[in-house]
Order: structure tokens, then C-alpha cells, then sequence
């Protein structure tokens, strides 16, 4: 079930209005069963893996809880390979065992290319991150061992992140899932937040629905057709990627935590203005925040940090990075995307470390606007640039569409192909909003409270325009005929 | 304690105004923006819905169906010769779950005493209702209906699930036209008019075709024999094509129809022979319906089997193209339709037994051609009836940007036109040195 489907249309009223009618103690079994409902419409046989990964770590942080301490690695080590084994296989598998086969052939060795032929099941990338987030927390005992089986099956399948994130903490989520028991009717029924969330999931459609797969025959277009396209086609559709994903999962974020906070759970923030970064460094820190947490957590931390020397510091970032190019796709032009943004924030590193020395520059706390601007587009083109990778597919049609950025001078084709005139100023429209909120954000104006403290009739104007904006130039139904899932999905 | 319930009492209704007043707000909006980019300022079945709706007199007799309905009777020779009054309350291709919701709304505000349903051939075929892919022709009709909870029913089951946002709302359907100033300008202008709000007729009238009052929407054209045509084949009637849910949206209307005490009656209008020779089989789908009608206890008949002494449109130029009778053939034929089911013509006089009896009894003629172009090739195919092409030669002239060329090729020889090419091509059809027909037509 999509969010940007009918079946989601009924499905989450109803989730809603139940829940805030039926009494207290059912409250966790109702969310409960309507996450594994949400789950299962996508393919209900791999409800099995998530309920397997729920088990393990549910029952490892009990066991840790209560077992000796010298056996309490060994638990969390049981824990970590049994839900990477199970995200191995499923994701994993077929790639390694193509690389293998193809590196045997290039050595000389022939072997046919096998695969298991597993689909990748929907979201198993984050619930599996959360569940061992939770495993290795309880483990560094900053948590507790969650005893109901329910509420923690609750925090590892609930069903507005489950499929594509934020990948929550415990401390945060299933705090707030011990307590839902507790809050009165009247306490979750709080209009102001309902209408929060609301506007919160009216605005990831916007950015989903009306930019993100409007732009999407854009890019497959003119990236199916790259051979034909001149520098100019590219690089539109190259800066166009860099919205769709944006929007794509950042919308998709921004509905997941509207829905969420319309039964009053809190969601951490997954992106903040990713495209006004003015450094690498700064862009980790807006981007996929969730993911960007979890690897300095429970990888970069535990590998040394930036406490053993310079050195290793840089290996780890490499190392952190290439791994999470992997955990985004199981192809190598995942790995090289996420190389290449390791190489761009030891660049940005070594850049900030000897710049004073080599040329006497003082690092300003607070930049100037002239810096920030400059800074923001130097980021915005190398990660760009990098964008390639994830929207070609493979490495060779990557690096082929990069050159053909800055060496084509063939005569302009066919953006118009995919976009008529008045389809174009509504996307050029819709990004102009997006960054205008983005910019007022970054300038901590908060756009929301904003509208809110307007006169009735100016918010409900400005709340229909947005209803209404989706509605009728959001790229959904019949009119579509486009693949119309988040692209986050395929992690 | 008191004062605290009062509170929350206050507190709730103010909330429930809120929101009722927004959702009110939204549909306000949704009307103003329906307004302005939803043309239905052509529509007939918007000047029809409004007459049905605002009848004054009580409607005796209903006729259902596609075009072939509301082109064919005419609702002030019924009245005439039923002595009662009747209305066409059809529409354009109209499919059986649309027609189930106008009885409904039909029965509601009248007493009815006889329903026609005609049942054109073509619609029967039609796809499955939750495999239609398109608004379609129920858009129309659904759109001008007055809203019921059967009618919602019927529109959530009338299409696939992805459909839904097109067909309950209107300005979905033209999106980006919203930001088209030559489009919605225009377009708001002609609303903001007497005609349009008084539900003017000249507001669909032009020079060939005529709102007459009703639902009777009729044209002035003459397509004479020779000179009809189609530009690919007519597919022959499968029982496996006929639809399981139109079938089951007939026999639903007769029953609910029975159950109000109100007479069912099916029939087929007249459409041209060029057509029904082209499919080949038309006999069967007159044996399918029949069983249909007589294992639900209704009467089926079908008006192409009329003999040439009561009803020959071939002859008077009755058609104004392949499927409709012109004003002219309406009325020849509302007066027979009336005169057989007044009984004042026995069915066995006025009608032969089968298609292909009907065809037995009428000389060889050539009624016109299917232009059929594949690819970069155009052959004309007469249609004959009683006859083969021997003899028959077609004198073809094609222009398009490039060049024009006169022909004389026989029928089905392949005439290159070129890679994608369009243009026009004019066809004299020439039997034994004489014409018989000529058509002109793109390709």
C-alpha cells in the first residue's frame, strides 16, 4: 500500500478515527495489527521476516538484560548477525554472487552467473536498522529491555516509518509507544495537533505527488536518451534528479510524520533544507539525518571516531560511507556513490583542517551570506554531480552521462516530450514554494505556525490552495502511467 | 462540574462548525475551480437532465440508451400516439449501470408506466465495468445526474480504482489546462451567460443537428446509399465479448423495474445495413438478447428487421451517418415504433424473422466502403449487399502536402500512400461503368 494510493485514502481514517475511539488498553494491539496490515498489502508472506527480526531482538534484549555480562556480546552478536544474515540474503545475496561470478570470468575462470531470485522485501533496509539500533542500545544500557511483546513489535513495524524511515531510537519511539496506553481521549483528540499533521502529510503529497513524479519522465527521458541529448538536457535533468529524490523521500518523510503525529507520536526529523548546506559536512547533517545517526552511532563511533588521529578518522569515513552506498542499493553504482561522497567530506576535512594553516584563513563561526551562497552552490553541484549515480543505474551509463554534461554540444531535444508548457510552470512553480519554505525554515521561520497565526479565512484559503494544488496537479490515478512508488522503496 | 460540560459543549460544537464550515469552504472552491475549467457548455446531457428534472408533467413512457435512442424517437410523436407523455432520457454510448441510476432517479419523482431500453449491439461489448481504464461515456451522464447514494454506489463500481479522482472530480480531468488563459477564459465567458444558465438548447444546437425538446437530439444530414463508410472493419459478435456485467445490469433493471410495477420492453434502433453487413453475424446477437428478454419475461425486438413496407431508411436516406437516422428517418421511424407497440401492426408482418432473411429479399447494392489503412498502404473494401466486387471499381483520388494523384484501383488492391503520411481521399465507387457511391474522407 502506497500513501499515495486510494487503499491508504480509506485505510487511514479508519486506523485514525479507531483509534481514537476504542478504549485505552487496546490501543497498541490496533496499531499493531494495522502495521502488519499495512505491511502485508505490499506481500504478506515477508510479514514472516519482520516478525523473525521483531522476535531476535526482542528476545536477545531480554536475555542481555538478564545474562551474565560476558555473555552479553555474544547475545548482541547472535542479534546483529541474525538480522544482517537475514539482509544479506535478501538483498545481498544475488549481488555478490553476480560480482563473484563476473570477477571468476574476467580472471579466466568461467562460471555460469547464479541467483536465488528473492524479491527484496518492502522497507526490510530500515525496520532491520531499527530493530538493531535497539538491540545495541540496550546492550550499552541506555535503555531498557522492553518487556511487552507487543509494544515492541509495535516500535519495530509501525507503519507510517516502516517502510522507508525515519529509522526511529527506542528512546524516542518506543518511549512514546509504552505511553500511548496512558493518554486520555481528550488528550489525543487535540484538534491543533491533528490539523499539524495534516498539513504535514498535505505537504509531503505536494512535494511527492506534484514535483517528485512530475519530474520523473523528465529524467527517465532524457536519461534513457542520453546518447541524443546535448550538455544542456543533462545537466536539467541531473539538477531536476537532485528534486525528485528530494522530494520524493522527503516527502514521503513528511507524510509518514504528519501521519504519526496526527495519533500523536513524534517522529525525528529526517531532512532539514538539505539543498541550503554549504559544505558536504553540513549536507550529512540535512540529509537522511536518521541514517546519517544511526552509521555515526552504532558504526563510525565504534570504529575509533575522529578520536585515533587523523588517519583513521578519514578511513572510517570511507568505510561508513561505502557502506552506506551499500545499504542503498545492492549494485555497484551505489557503492560508487557513496565513495564518492566519502572522498568529498575528506576533501571538505582536509580542507577545513589546513586552511588556515596554508593560507592564514580564520574559520568563522558564523558565515556570511556571500560564504553561504557560494557554499551552497559548490555543494549543490558536487552532490549533484553524485546524484548520477543513483539516477543512471549503472556505473559506465553514469560516468558516460557525466561527460556527456560537460562534452556534448548536440542540439537540444526533448524535455518538452515529457513536459508540456504549462506542466513546466507548474514544476517550476512547485520548486520555487519548496525552496521558498525551505529558506524561511533555514531562517528559523517556521512556515506552518506562520499560516497558523493567520486570520480563519486567510488559513482556510491557504489550506484549500494546498489541498487543492494537490489534487489537481499531483501526478496520481489514471492519468499517471507512471511507476508511481517512492524510490526509496527499492532500499 | 456544570460549567466545565458547558465548556466542553461549547468547545466541541465550535470545533464541529469549524470543520463543517471548511469542508463547505473546500467544496465551495472545488465548484469555482469546476467552473472554470470543466466545459459543459456542449453537453447534451446537461440541457436533457435539466428538462427531465424540471418536468412538470408526470413522464408516462422512458426511453434509455445510447444515441441510437435519443436520435431516433421522438418524444412528441409518442406523446401523440401513446396518448401519453414520454422522454428520451438517454445518452451518449450509454452503458447499462449509468441507465439503472437515471430509472432510479426516473421512478422517484415519477409515475411511470413503460420503460424502452435499446440496446445497441457495440455496447454490449464494452469492457468489464471495474476494467474500464477511461472516464468513457458514463462521465456524461454521471456528471448531470442529481447525487444519490445508489448513484455513488454505482460509480464506485463503474470504474477501476484509479479512475476515481477523474470521475468524482471534475477539474481533474483538464489539470494543467487551469493555467491555460485561452482555454479558461473563454470558457468562463460563455458560462457567464443568460444561455448557459437558463439551459438554452442553441447553446448545443448548430447547423446540422437540433435539440427538439425532451431528450430528443436529432440531425439534418443525409448519408445516401454508396456513400457510407468506416475506416477499419467492424469485429463480428462473440458471445465470449459480451459483457457479463452488461447482462447483469439489464436483468437488474428489469427486475427493479418489474418490482415498481413498471413495463419493460427492449428494442434495437435502426442502423444502417452498411454497419450490420460489415459484422457479419448481426443474427446473433438478436438470438442472445432474445434469450435474455424472454428468460427475464420482457419483449425484445429489434427494428432492423423491419420489412421494406413499413420502415426502408436505405431508400428515403433515413441516416444521417452509419449509426443514426437523420430528423426525417426519426420520425418515419418514432411513428412505426409507436404503431407496433400500440399493436396496430402484428410482429409478424412487420418484421422478418432473422437478419439474414431480411438480407435474402434486397437486391445487390453497394452500400459504400471500409477505407482500410495499414501502415503505409490504403485498400478499399465495398460493402455489398447480395453481391461480390466483381465488377466494381474504385476511382480513388489521394491528396496530401506533397502531391495528388488520381487511381483507378479494384477493390482490396493496396494503394501506397507513403511512411506516415495523412492527407485526403476521395472514392467514386463504380459498378458495371455506372457510380453508385462516393465518399470522401482522410486518412
Amino acid at each position: 500500500m502506497l500513501f499515495n494510493s486510494m487503499e491508504f485514502l480509506a485505510f487511514f481514517p479508519i486506523v485514525v478515527l479507531a483509534f481514537f475511539i476504542i478504549p485505552k488498553k487496546v490501543r497498541t494491539v490496533w496499531l499493531l495489527l494495522a502495521s502488519y496490515y499495512f505491511y502485508m498489502s505490499w506481500n504478506a508472506k515477508y510479514a514472516i521476516l519482520i516478525f523473525a527480526s521483531t522476535l531476535i531482538t526482542y528476545l536477545s534484549g531480554i536475555l542481555m538484560e538478564s545474562c551474565p555480562d560476558r555473555y552479553k556480546k555474544a547475545v548482541l552478536t547472535g542479534s546483529l548477525l541474525s538480522n544482517l544474515g537475514i539482509l544479506a540474503v535478501f538483498k545481498y545475496a544475488d549481488f555478490f554472487l553476480s560480482s563473484l561470478s563476473d570477477l571468476l570470468n574476467r580472471a579466466g575462470i568461467i562460471v555460469a552467473e547464479r541467483s536465488l531470485g528473492l524479491i527484496l522485501p518492502v522497507g526490510i533496509s530500515f525496520y532491520t536498522f531499527q530493530a538493531l539500533s535497539y538491540s545495541i542500545d540496550v546492550y550499552r544500557k541506555k535503555i531498557p529491555a522492553e518487556r511487552n511483546f507487543l509494544k515492541y513489535a509495535l516500535f519495530v513495524s509501525f507503519f507510517p516509518q516502516l517502510v522507508a524511515g525515519p529509522i526511529e531510537r527506542s528512546e524516542n519511539l518506543l518511549t512514546q509507544i509504552q505511553g500511548i496506553d496512558q493518554k486520555s481521549h481528550r488528550e489525543l483528540v487535540d484538534i491543533e495537533r491533528i490539523i499539524d499533521g495534516l498539513l504535514l502529510m498535505m505537504w509531503g503529497f505536494m512535494q511527492k505527488l506534484v514535483i517528485a513524479d512530475r519530474i520523473s519522465p523528465v529524467v527517465k527521458h532524457i536519461y534513457g536518451n542520453y546518447t541524443d541529448c546535448g550538455a544542456k538536457e543533462i545537466i536539467i535533468a541531473t539538477v531536476l534528479f537532485a528534486f525528485q529524490i528530494y522530494c520524493d523521500f522527503g516527502g514521503y518523510t513528511n507524510i509518514a510524520i504528519g501521519a504519526a503525529r496526527v495519533i500523536d507520536i513524534r517522529l525525528m526529523q529526517n531532512f532539514r533544507q538539505p539543498y541550503l548546506a554549504f559544505s558536504v559536512k553540513d549536507f550529512w547533517r540535512r540529509w537522511h539525518i536518521s541514517l546519517t545517526n544511526w552509521f555515526r552511532d552504532y558504526l563510525y563511533i565504534p570504529l575509533g571516531g575522529n578520536r585515533k588521529g587523523v588517519f583513521r578518522k578519514e578511513l572510517n569515513t570511507l568505510i561508513v560511507f561505502t557502506v552506506s552506498g551499500l545499504w542503498h542499493g545492492a549494485s555497484w553504482n551505489f557503492v560508487v556513490w557513496g565513495f564518492m561522497h566519502a572522498l568529498l567530506l575528506i576533501l571538505n576535512d582536509l580542507w577545513d583542517m589546513y586552511k588556515e594553516k596554508i593560507w592564514g584563513v580564520k574559520q568563522k563561526k558564523k558565515k556570511t551570506i556571500i560564504t553561504r551562497i557560494i557554499g551552497a552552490a559548490v555543494t549543490f553541484a558536487c552532490v549533484d554531480l553524485a546524484w548520477v549515480f543513483f539516477a543512471a543505474g549503472d556505473i559506465k551509463k553514469a560516468v558516460n552521462i557525466i561527460l556527456q554534461q560537460f562534452t556534448s554540444l548536440k542540439g537540444s531535444i526533448i524535455w518538452d516530450a515529457a513536459l508540456n508548457h504549462q506542466e513546466k510552470i507548474v514544476l517550476i512553480a512547485a520548486i520555487l514554494v519548496l525552496l521558498a519554505v525551505d529558506l524561511m525554515h533555514e531562517m528559523n521561520i517556521s512556515v506552518f505556525k506562520l499560516v497558523k497565526k493567520q486570520k480563519l479565512l486567510i488559513r482556510w484559503f491557504l489550506y484549500a490552495t494546498l489541498i487543492w494544488g494537490v489534487v489537481i496537479f499531483g501526478v496520481y490515478g489514471s492519468s499517471a502511467g507512471l511507476d508511481q512508488k517512492f524510490i526509496y522503496f527499492q532500499f | 462540574m456544570e460549567s466545565s460540560r458547558k465548556d466542553n459543549l461549547k468547545k466541541n460544537t465550535g470545533l464541529f462548525i469549524r470543520i463543517v464550515g471548511f469542508i463547505i469552504f473546500l467544496i465551495i472552491i472545488g465548484k469555482i475551480l469546476d467552473f472554470c475549467v470543466y466545459d459543459d457548455t456542449e453537453l447534451y446531457t446537461r440541457i436533457m437532465t435539466h428538462e427531465l428534472y424540471n418536468m412538470k408533467k408526470n413522464i408516462d413512457v422512458v426511453c434509455l440508451g445510447s444515441s441510437h435512442c435519443y436520435r431516433s424517437l421522438d418524444p412528441k410523436i409518442m406523446d401523440k400516439e401513446f396518448g401519453m407523455c414520454s422522454f428520451d432520457a438517454a445518452s451518449p454510448m450509454q452503458e447499462l449501470d449509468a441507465a439503472s441510476v437515471i430509472v432510479r432517479d426516473v421512478l422517484r419523482n415519477n409515475d411511470v408506466k413503460h420503460i424502452y431500453i435499446e440496446l445497441f449491439y457495440s455496447i454490449s461489448e464494452k469492457v468489464p465495468y471495474k476494467q474500464r481504464n477511461e472516464l468513457g461515456f458514463n462521465a456524461v451522464i454521471f456528471d448531470k445526474l442529481k447525487p444519490s447514494l445508489y448513484k455513488f454506489k454505482t460509480m464506485l463500481m463503474a470504474t477501476s480504482v484509479e479512475n476515481y479522482p477523474v470521475e468524482f472530480i471534475k477539474c481533474r480531468r483538464t489539470t494543467t489546462k487551469i493555467l491555460d488563459k485561452n482555454y479558461v477564459i473563454p470558457l468562463v465567458k460563455k458560462k457567464l451567460t443568460k444561455e448557459y444558465f437558463e439551459y438554452d438548447p442553441e447553446m448545443i444546437n448548430n447547423d446540422n443537428e437540433q435539440y427538439h425538446g425532451k431528450g430528443f437530439f436529432c440531425g439534418t444530414r443525409t448519408r445516401t446509399v454508396g456513400s457510407f463508410f468506416y475506416n477499419s472493419h467492424k469485429k463480428s459478435i462473440s458471445e465470449d465479448a459480451i459483457s457479463q456485467d452488461w447482462k447483469n445490469s439489464l436483468i437488474e433493471i428489469i427486475e427493479f423495474c418489474k418490482n415498481k410495477g413498471v413495463e419493460v420492453s427492449l428494442y434495437s434502433a435502426p442502423v444502417s445495413d452498411f454497419q450490420l453487413i460489415d459484422v457479419g453475424n448481426y443474427d446473433k446477437y438478436i438470438e442472445y438478447v432474445s434469450t435474455i428478454a424472454a428468460k427475464n419475461g420482457v419483449e425484445y425486438t429489434d427494428f432492423n428487421l423491419c420489412k421494406k413496407e413499413y420502415f426502408d431508411p436505405l431508400k428515403n436516406n433515413y441516416f444521417e451517418d452509419e449509426d443514426h437516422l437523420n430528423i426525417n428517418g426519426a420520425e418515419a421511424f418514432t411513428k412505426v415504433f409507436c404503431d407496433y407497440n400500440n399493436h396496430k401492426i402484428p410482429k409478424e408482418e412487420l418484421f422478418y424473422s432473422s437478419y439474414k432473411n431480411k438480407l435474402s429479399e434486397i437486391e445487390f447494392d453497394v452500400l459504400g466502403a471500409v477505407i482500410n489503412k495499414e501502415k503505409n498502404e490504403i485498400s478499399i473494401e465495398p460493402v455489398t449487399v447480395n453481391g461480390s466486387w466483381d465488377n466494381i471499381l474504385c476511382e480513388v483520388e489521394i491528396k496530401d502536402s506533397e502531391e495528388s494523384r488520381k487511381l483507378t484501383v479494384k477493390p482490396g488492391e493496396k494503394i501506397k500512400t507513403g511512411d506516415g503520411k495523412t492527407g485526403d481521399i476521395s472514392v467514386n465507387l463504380i459498378y458495371k461503368d455506372t457510380e453508385v457511391g462516393h465518399i470522401e474522407t482522410t486518412y
